[in-house]
């Protein structure tokens, strides 16, 4: 049984120590919010004794401090960081370092070993922080509340095969077997004839909101502008046709099925070989759109044709920046 | 009379010979919003966080996705422009939490109040609001703090609190005086101290969020500067949540969207102040380019701008944008430590 109060004093205790002894100049790590168990993604500096206490590992830890280094990017160029991260994070981190979107001389990793993660609201709010949260190959235990893995919201951990991962410094051991990537789904909705599936795609593109949330939480959804709503371009009156050519209008702002078609495929097309299967985009969705399944679709044409992990390894190349000699597709094997 | 005592059926009756749409909260949850009652469909009895829908019910007023008007260009050089809808059919909201009806309020006031938004003005005409007291406060809610209650009939034009088998109904203002009339008819009247009594069944339990309402405004004008902003929206990600579901936001922006060279359409779909490019002019520059000044202008608009302008918070404690923010962002906990809380 993994009791995650130890564990995070043992996380405590490596952030304070790399804080100390100025290895880094700040940490990014989940702290304990006003809404226990949920946590948050904190940016903690030398001497900031309030922030340190509340830090916390736990299944609740759900939220990404690699969309948090994304967001921060800017505000944290060219400091030390340290950055506590799950194996999913971790696998997103390297994506980006691949990238270049981020140096890896500017970070020390701290991995927390990861069994899967819980949605925080199924569970009652633990009243004190005695309150210990636990779980083991089954499920979840906050207090007297227990719920199987199954049933504790995260669907995609069911299926996380991430493990091992090579961080700097290492939290806790895993107490469960991890799972194997499950493409069933893929195949049932591949199996369905062209005009059943079309019908089901349409249905899910015509409850976005357009939110573009899946967009924001996503660790490796990083471009600076996004080809959808490109909002930092000066147009005048004395604008060449030419500068304008080039900020073409993808997706328009119409709610529809074709237009949001356009917005959730293309993220779906610029994620093939970056995305690494946290979930946090669908988890993130207002409406409730399984969004893994729409990425399941390159994700699967990644692993299946292209033979390629994600993120596996910093010094891979990125998938969409590589060839190989065996490259299906230059065989005219493909379309 | 402005009460009266009737069995829940004879409610479904009545609004059923109506024959107008009816539209019910579908339950909590993401997947959720106001949905049509199929005919002969059973109204919801009772009213709480557990039926409250992510999307809230300022949609059927205010969609996301409207046009304005269309647009062809004729072989002569003259411009065609097609007339706007703004018109849906006559529908009654039945069983609002006091949270979501006293959405009206708020919308009433940015949209219809100074001055009436076409759009938005024909389609609220058609539309009656039938608000239900709420029997069970969720983990996210405030509505005690924001000057409301779980008995409140703000925004409401029938206001009915459950009774066992019976509904209390409570006539608000007269325009669903057609069904006020069906329901009258015949039902025994409920005095005074009779509705007292019921609505005193539906006691405010909110304690979570605690906040006190008169102080804020100021407290929070003072706070312009504070460096609590910037902390408070670190882990923020600028996405659409917290505003497209809140049902009190109502900005919006206008894309003439172009079919071919002649003809095409304007709409206005829903937009947000946490969108980076929301204030983003012309010329490239960007008044509120960082994303704590973007948070900042969400909180002091609910508790410090609408109110000064329009004397109620544009917030009804419903507790979606906190509930649903992907990285736990909490407005309640955000206007404690600035406003002071109590
Ligand atoms: S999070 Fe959901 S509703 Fe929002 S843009 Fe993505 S798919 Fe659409
Ligand atoms: S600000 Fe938040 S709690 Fe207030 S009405 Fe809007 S969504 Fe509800
Ligand atoms: S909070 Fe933001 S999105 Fe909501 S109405 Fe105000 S400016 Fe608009
Ligand atoms: S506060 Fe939360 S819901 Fe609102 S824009 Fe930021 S991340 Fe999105």
């Amino acid at each position: 049984m993994r009791d995650y109060r130890s564990e995070s004093a043992r996380l405590r205790e490596i952030v304070s120590g790399l804080l100390e002894r100025g290895e880094v100049e700040l940490v990014v790590a989940w702290t304990e919010g006003e809404d226990r168990p949920r946590t948050r993604e904190t940016l903690i500096g030398k001497g900031r004794e309030d922030l340190l206490r509340k830090v916390v590992w736990s299944p609740f830890c759900t939220t990404s401090t690699v969309t948090f280094l994304k967001k921060n990017k800017a505000a944290l160029a060219g400091k030390r960081l340290g950055v506590v991260v799950k194996d999913c994070d971790l696998q997103a981190l390297n994506v980006l370092l691949q990238e270049h979107f981020l140096k890896r001389e500017d970070l020390v990793i701290i991995g927390v070993r990861c069994d899967g993660l819980a949605e925080a609201d199924l569970f009652p709010r633990p009243e004190g922080a005695e309150v210990p949260i636990t779980s083991d190959g089954g499920g979840v235990t906050v207090g007297k509340q227990r719920r199987a893995w199954e049933d504790s919201g995260f669907t995609t951990c069911l299926t996380c095969s991430y493990e091992d991962m090579k961080p700097d410094h290492v939290v806790g051991e895993y107490g469960r077997k991890k799972g194997k990537p499950e493409w069933g789904h893929l195949a049932r909705l591949q199996a369905l004839e062209p005009g059943k599936r079309r019908e089901h795609y349409a249905a899910l593109f015509e409850s976005c909101i357009r939110c573009y949330a899946c967009r924001e939480v996503c660790p490796v959804c990083a471009c600076v502008e996004c080809a959808i709503d490109p909002g930092e371009r000066a147009i005048t009156p004395r604008t060449a046709p030419s500068v304008k050519a080039c900020a073409p209008v993808w997706a328009c702002r119409e709610r529809s099925v074709s237009e949001n078609a356009v917005y959730l495929l293309t993220r779906t097309m610029h994620m093939a070989g970056r995305c690494v299967r946290c979930g946090w985009c669908e988890r993130a969705c207002p409406v409730g759109l399984p969004l893994m399944e729409i990425l399941d679709l390159s994700n699967d044409a990644v692993r299946r044709v292209y033979r390629y992990e994600v993120g596996r390894d910093p010094a891979d190349p990125p998938f969409l920046a590589s060839y190989a000699e065996t490259d299906p597709d230059d065989k005219g094997a493909g379309h | 009379m402005s009460a009266i005592r009737v069995p829940a059926s004879r409610m479904e009756k009545a609004l059923a010979e109506t024959g107008w749409r009816v539209m019910v909260p579908s339950g909590a949850g993401r997947k959720g919003g106001y949905v049509e009652l199929r005919a002969g469909g059973r109204l919801p009895r009772e009213c709480g966080d557990h039926t409250k829908p992510s999307t809230p019910p300022k949609g059927l007023v205010f969609p996301n996705n409207e046009e304005l008007l269309s647009y062809v260009l004729g072989v002569k050089g003259e411009i065609e422009v097609g007339p706007a809808s703004h018109t849906m059919a006559r529908t009654v909201l039945y069983g609002t939490p006091p949270c979501d009806t006293a959405s009206f309020r708020a919308l009433d006031s940015a949209l219809l109040k100074d001055m009436a938004e076409p759009g938005y003005a024909g389609k609220r005409g058609l539309l009656g609001v039938i608000g239900m007291a709420c029997s069970r406060a969720g983990r996210w809610c405030f509505c005690t703090s924001v000057g409301l209650s779980p008995r409140s009939n703000i925004g409401a034009d029938l206001m009915v609190y459950p009774d066992g088998d019976d509904l209390l109904v409570e006539r608000v203002s007269d325009r669903l005086d057609g069904l006020w009339k069906r329901l009258e008819a015949g039902a025994a009247g409920a005095d005074e101290k009779a509705l007292r009594a019921v609505e005193g069944k539906f006691v405010p339990r909110v304690l979570n969020f605690v906040f006190e309402a008169e102080k804020l405004a100021d407290a929070l004008e003072k706070a312009f500067g504070s460096p609590y902003w910037k902390e408070f929206s670190e882990r923020c990600v600028s996405c659409g949540i917290c505003t497209f579901l809140c049902p009190t936001c109502h900005c919006f922006d206008i894309t003439d969207v172009a079919k071919d060279e002649l003809s095409g359409k304007r709409l206005r779909t829903w937009d947000t102040c946490q969108f980076p490019e929301f204030t983003g002019e012309t010329s490239a520059h960007n008044p509120r380019k960082e994303r704590w000044a973007r948070q900042r202008q969400r909180v002091l608009h609910k508790f410090l701008y609408h109110p000064r302008n329009h004397g109620h918070m544009m917030c009804t404690g419903c507790g979606r944008c906190i509930r649903y923010c992907p990285v736990d962002i909490n407005i309640a906990e955000g206007v404690m430590r600035l406003g002071g809380s109590k």
